[in-house]
Protein backbone atom coordinates (compact mmCIF):
# COMPACT_ATOMS: atom_id res chain seq x y z
CA UNK A 1 0.00 0.00 0.00
CA UNK A 2 1.64 3.13 -0.94
CA UNK A 3 2.26 5.99 1.74
CA UNK A 4 -0.84 8.62 0.57
CA UNK A 5 -3.23 5.31 0.71
CA UNK A 6 -1.67 5.20 4.60
CA UNK A 7 -2.77 8.77 4.89
CA UNK A 8 -5.69 8.47 3.20
CA UNK A 9 -7.20 5.71 5.62
CA UNK A 10 -5.69 7.00 8.64
CA UNK A 11 -7.48 10.54 7.97
CA UNK A 12 -10.62 9.20 6.80
CA UNK A 13 -11.24 6.82 10.18
CA UNK A 14 -9.52 9.71 12.18
CA UNK A 15 -12.68 12.38 10.50
CA UNK A 16 -15.37 9.62 11.15
CA UNK A 17 -14.53 9.10 14.52
CA UNK A 18 -14.14 12.64 15.56
CA UNK A 19 -17.70 13.66 13.90
CA UNK A 20 -19.43 10.38 15.50
CA UNK A 21 -17.47 11.86 19.24
CA UNK A 22 -19.30 15.72 18.04
CA UNK A 23 -22.84 14.36 18.43
CA UNK A 24 -22.22 11.28 20.64
CA UNK A 25 -20.16 13.39 23.62
CA UNK A 26 -22.43 14.68 26.48
CA UNK A 27 -20.85 17.48 27.57
CA UNK A 28 -20.34 20.36 24.72
CA UNK A 29 -16.56 21.38 25.77
CA UNK A 30 -15.43 17.73 24.81
CA UNK A 31 -18.06 18.50 21.60
CA UNK A 32 -15.76 21.10 20.68
CA UNK A 33 -12.63 19.71 21.13
CA UNK A 34 -13.50 16.94 18.76
CA UNK A 35 -14.87 18.68 16.72
CA UNK A 36 -11.29 20.80 15.91
CA UNK A 37 -9.63 17.44 15.45
CA UNK A 38 -12.00 16.49 13.09
CA UNK A 39 -10.95 19.79 10.94
CA UNK A 40 -7.40 19.17 11.01
CA UNK A 41 -8.58 15.44 9.41
CA UNK A 42 -10.08 17.50 6.86
CA UNK A 43 -7.49 20.02 6.23
CA UNK A 44 -5.16 17.00 5.79
CA UNK A 45 -7.42 15.67 3.01
CA UNK A 46 -7.26 19.52 1.53
CA UNK A 47 -3.58 18.84 1.54
CA UNK A 48 -4.06 15.12 -0.23
CA UNK A 49 -6.26 16.42 -2.76
CA UNK A 50 -3.71 19.33 -3.73
CA UNK A 51 -5.98 22.03 -2.30
CA UNK A 52 -3.31 23.31 0.15
CA UNK A 53 -4.67 27.03 0.03
CA UNK A 54 -8.11 25.71 1.23
CA UNK A 55 -6.19 23.27 3.99
CA UNK A 56 -4.56 26.24 5.44
CA UNK A 57 -7.62 28.67 5.35
CA UNK A 58 -9.64 25.87 6.96
CA UNK A 59 -6.89 25.67 9.59
CA UNK A 60 -6.83 29.07 10.56
CA UNK A 61 -10.63 30.55 9.99
CA UNK A 62 -12.01 27.22 11.45
CA UNK A 63 -9.87 25.90 14.07
CA UNK A 64 -8.33 28.78 15.16
CA UNK A 65 -11.72 31.53 14.99
CA UNK A 66 -14.70 29.76 15.06
CA UNK A 67 -14.16 27.38 17.80
CA UNK A 68 -12.61 29.61 19.88
CA UNK A 69 -15.57 31.85 19.47
CA UNK A 70 -17.62 28.58 20.40
CA UNK A 71 -15.72 27.20 23.38
CA UNK A 72 -15.84 31.30 24.95
CA UNK A 73 -19.98 31.29 24.13
CA UNK A 74 -19.73 27.32 25.94
CA UNK A 75 -17.72 28.28 29.02
CA UNK A 76 -19.54 31.85 29.64
CA UNK A 77 -22.68 29.94 29.43
CA UNK A 78 -21.58 27.31 32.48
CA UNK A 79 -24.10 24.15 30.81
CA UNK A 80 -24.54 21.43 32.58
CA UNK A 81 -26.61 18.69 32.77
CA UNK A 82 -28.62 19.00 36.33
CA UNK A 83 -29.76 22.18 34.57
CA UNK A 84 -30.72 21.70 30.99
CA UNK A 85 -33.36 19.62 30.30
CA UNK A 86 -33.19 16.66 28.10
CA UNK A 87 -34.77 15.53 25.52
CA UNK A 88 -36.89 12.04 25.57
CA UNK A 89 -36.02 8.79 23.78
CA UNK A 90 -38.95 8.78 21.68
CA UNK A 91 -37.46 11.92 20.11
CA UNK A 92 -33.73 10.94 19.80
CA UNK A 93 -35.08 7.16 18.27
CA UNK A 94 -37.19 9.33 15.71
CA UNK A 95 -34.11 11.40 14.98
CA UNK A 96 -32.13 8.46 14.24
CA UNK A 97 -34.36 6.80 11.68
CA UNK A 98 -35.02 9.86 9.75
CA UNK A 99 -31.01 10.76 9.87
CA UNK A 100 -30.57 7.06 8.98
CA UNK A 101 -33.20 7.19 6.18
CA UNK A 102 -31.15 10.49 4.50
CA UNK A 103 -28.05 8.37 5.00
CA UNK A 104 -29.65 5.12 2.96
CA UNK A 105 -31.09 7.57 -0.06
CA UNK A 106 -27.49 9.53 -0.22
CA UNK A 107 -25.68 6.23 -0.48
CA UNK A 108 -27.90 4.52 -2.99
CA UNK A 109 -27.55 7.85 -5.01
CA UNK A 110 -24.15 8.05 -4.83
CA UNK A 111 -24.14 4.29 -6.28
CA UNK A 112 -26.53 5.10 -8.92
CA UNK A 113 -24.22 8.43 -10.71
CA UNK A 114 -23.31 6.90 -14.22
CA UNK A 115 -20.82 10.03 -14.15
CA UNK A 116 -18.47 9.35 -11.55
CA UNK A 117 -18.28 5.81 -12.96
CA UNK A 118 -14.66 4.49 -14.02
CA UNK A 119 -13.47 8.47 -13.08
CA UNK A 120 -10.39 8.15 -10.92
CA UNK A 121 -8.34 11.17 -8.69
CA UNK A 122 -4.63 11.46 -9.49
CA UNK A 123 -3.69 12.75 -6.57
CA UNK A 124 0.01 14.24 -7.34
CA UNK A 125 -0.96 16.70 -10.27
CA UNK A 126 -2.78 19.81 -11.16
CA UNK A 127 -2.32 23.79 -9.89
CA UNK A 128 -5.61 24.89 -9.01
CA UNK A 129 -4.96 24.67 -5.70
CA UNK A 130 -2.64 26.73 -5.17
CA UNK A 131 -3.06 30.73 -4.61
CA UNK A 132 -1.69 32.07 -7.16
CA UNK A 133 -4.18 30.37 -9.79
CA UNK A 134 -7.18 30.94 -6.80
CA UNK A 135 -5.97 34.89 -6.76
CA UNK A 136 -6.09 35.34 -10.39
CA UNK A 137 -9.35 33.71 -10.84
CA UNK A 138 -10.90 34.82 -7.63
CA UNK A 139 -10.23 38.74 -8.54
CA UNK A 140 -10.79 38.18 -11.95
CA UNK A 141 -14.22 36.12 -12.49
CA UNK A 142 -15.53 36.48 -8.86
CA UNK A 143 -14.57 39.60 -8.18
CA UNK A 144 -18.33 40.99 -7.48
CA UNK A 145 -19.31 37.80 -5.41
CA UNK A 146 -16.39 38.53 -3.40
CA UNK A 147 -17.08 42.22 -2.61
CA UNK A 148 -20.72 41.11 -2.08
CA UNK A 149 -19.14 38.64 0.82
CA UNK A 150 -17.33 42.11 2.45
CA UNK A 151 -20.54 43.30 2.91
CA UNK A 152 -22.17 40.26 4.27
CA UNK A 153 -19.19 40.70 6.83
CA UNK A 154 -19.69 43.75 7.79
CA UNK A 155 -23.75 43.60 8.33
CA UNK A 156 -23.06 40.75 10.40
CA UNK A 157 -20.20 42.13 12.46
CA UNK A 158 -22.95 45.19 13.00
CA UNK A 159 -25.70 42.82 14.02
CA UNK A 160 -23.16 40.98 16.20
CA UNK A 161 -22.71 44.22 18.32
CA UNK A 162 -26.39 45.34 18.04
CA UNK A 163 -27.26 41.57 19.55
CA UNK A 164 -24.56 41.84 22.16
CA UNK A 165 -25.18 45.06 23.41
CA UNK A 166 -28.49 44.91 24.32
CA UNK B 1 -22.00 22.72 15.72
CA UNK B 2 -23.81 19.95 13.96
CA UNK B 3 -24.28 23.21 11.44
CA UNK B 4 -20.28 23.00 10.88
CA UNK B 5 -19.96 19.62 10.31
CA UNK B 6 -22.61 19.62 7.52
CA UNK B 7 -20.82 22.80 6.10
CA UNK B 8 -17.51 21.02 6.03
CA UNK B 9 -19.27 17.46 4.77
CA UNK B 10 -20.64 19.47 1.68
CA UNK B 11 -16.80 21.59 1.32
CA UNK B 12 -15.18 18.30 1.09
CA UNK B 13 -17.33 16.86 -1.66
CA UNK B 14 -16.64 20.17 -3.81
CA UNK B 15 -12.85 20.00 -3.54
CA UNK B 16 -13.22 16.13 -4.00
CA UNK B 17 -15.13 16.72 -7.30
CA UNK B 18 -13.25 19.57 -7.96
CA UNK B 19 -10.39 17.57 -7.94
CA UNK B 20 -12.09 14.92 -10.24
CA UNK B 21 -12.95 17.66 -12.46
CA UNK B 22 -9.34 18.90 -13.15
CA UNK B 23 -7.97 15.49 -13.28
CA UNK B 24 -9.38 14.49 -16.37
CA UNK B 25 -8.20 17.58 -17.72
CA UNK B 26 -4.66 17.44 -16.65
CA UNK B 27 -3.99 14.26 -18.89
CA UNK B 28 -4.13 16.29 -21.94
CA UNK B 29 -2.95 19.47 -19.94
CA UNK B 30 -0.95 20.07 -17.09
CA UNK B 31 -1.84 23.83 -16.10
CA UNK B 32 -5.46 23.23 -16.89
CA UNK B 33 -7.76 25.29 -14.49
CA UNK B 34 -10.74 23.21 -14.90
CA UNK B 35 -12.68 23.08 -12.00
CA UNK B 36 -11.02 25.82 -9.92
CA UNK B 37 -14.75 26.94 -9.60
CA UNK B 38 -15.71 24.32 -6.91
CA UNK B 39 -12.35 25.64 -4.77
CA UNK B 40 -13.53 29.64 -4.69
CA UNK B 41 -17.37 27.86 -3.96
CA UNK B 42 -15.52 26.20 -0.63
CA UNK B 43 -13.82 29.78 0.03
CA UNK B 44 -17.32 31.61 0.19
CA UNK B 45 -19.30 29.07 2.06
CA UNK B 46 -15.97 29.59 4.63
CA UNK B 47 -16.97 33.10 4.59
CA UNK B 48 -20.79 32.60 4.97
CA UNK B 49 -20.01 29.83 7.72
CA UNK B 50 -17.96 32.89 9.40
CA UNK B 51 -20.48 35.64 9.31
CA UNK B 52 -23.84 32.80 10.06
CA UNK B 53 -21.62 31.76 13.25
CA UNK B 54 -20.81 35.15 14.67
CA UNK B 55 -24.32 36.04 14.62
CA UNK B 56 -25.79 32.91 15.82
CA UNK B 57 -23.11 32.65 19.11
CA UNK B 58 -24.70 36.53 19.77
CA UNK B 59 -28.68 35.30 19.44
CA UNK B 60 -27.69 32.65 21.78
CA UNK B 61 -25.87 34.78 23.88
CA UNK B 62 -28.99 36.94 24.13
CA UNK B 63 -31.41 33.59 24.63
CA UNK B 64 -29.42 32.71 28.20
CA UNK B 65 -29.30 36.56 29.36
CA UNK B 66 -32.92 36.60 29.03
CA UNK B 67 -33.98 33.15 30.48
CA UNK B 68 -31.08 31.69 32.00
CA UNK B 69 -30.97 28.36 29.66
CA UNK B 70 -30.34 27.78 26.15
CA UNK B 71 -33.78 25.89 25.48
CA UNK B 72 -35.55 27.36 22.88
CA UNK B 73 -38.89 25.92 24.22
CA UNK B 74 -39.28 28.47 26.60
CA UNK B 75 -39.38 31.15 24.08
CA UNK B 76 -42.34 29.57 22.06
CA UNK B 77 -44.49 32.99 22.84
CA UNK B 78 -42.37 36.02 21.19
CA UNK B 79 -44.52 37.83 23.33
CA UNK B 80 -42.80 38.85 26.99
Amino acid sequence: MAATQIIFWFLSVLALVSALMVILSKSPVYSVLWLIALFFAISGHYILLNAQFLAIVNMIVYAGAIMVLFLFVIMLMNLNNETEPQKNLWIQLTGAISGGCLLMLLISLIKQATEIHGKRLIFENGTIGLIENLGKSLFNEFVIPFEISSVLFLSAMVGAVVIGKK
Amino acid sequence: MCIELMLNATNLLLVAFSKMHNSIACTTNQQSLLGIEGQLFVFFIMVVAAAEVSVGLAIIVLIYRNTHSVDINFLNRLKN
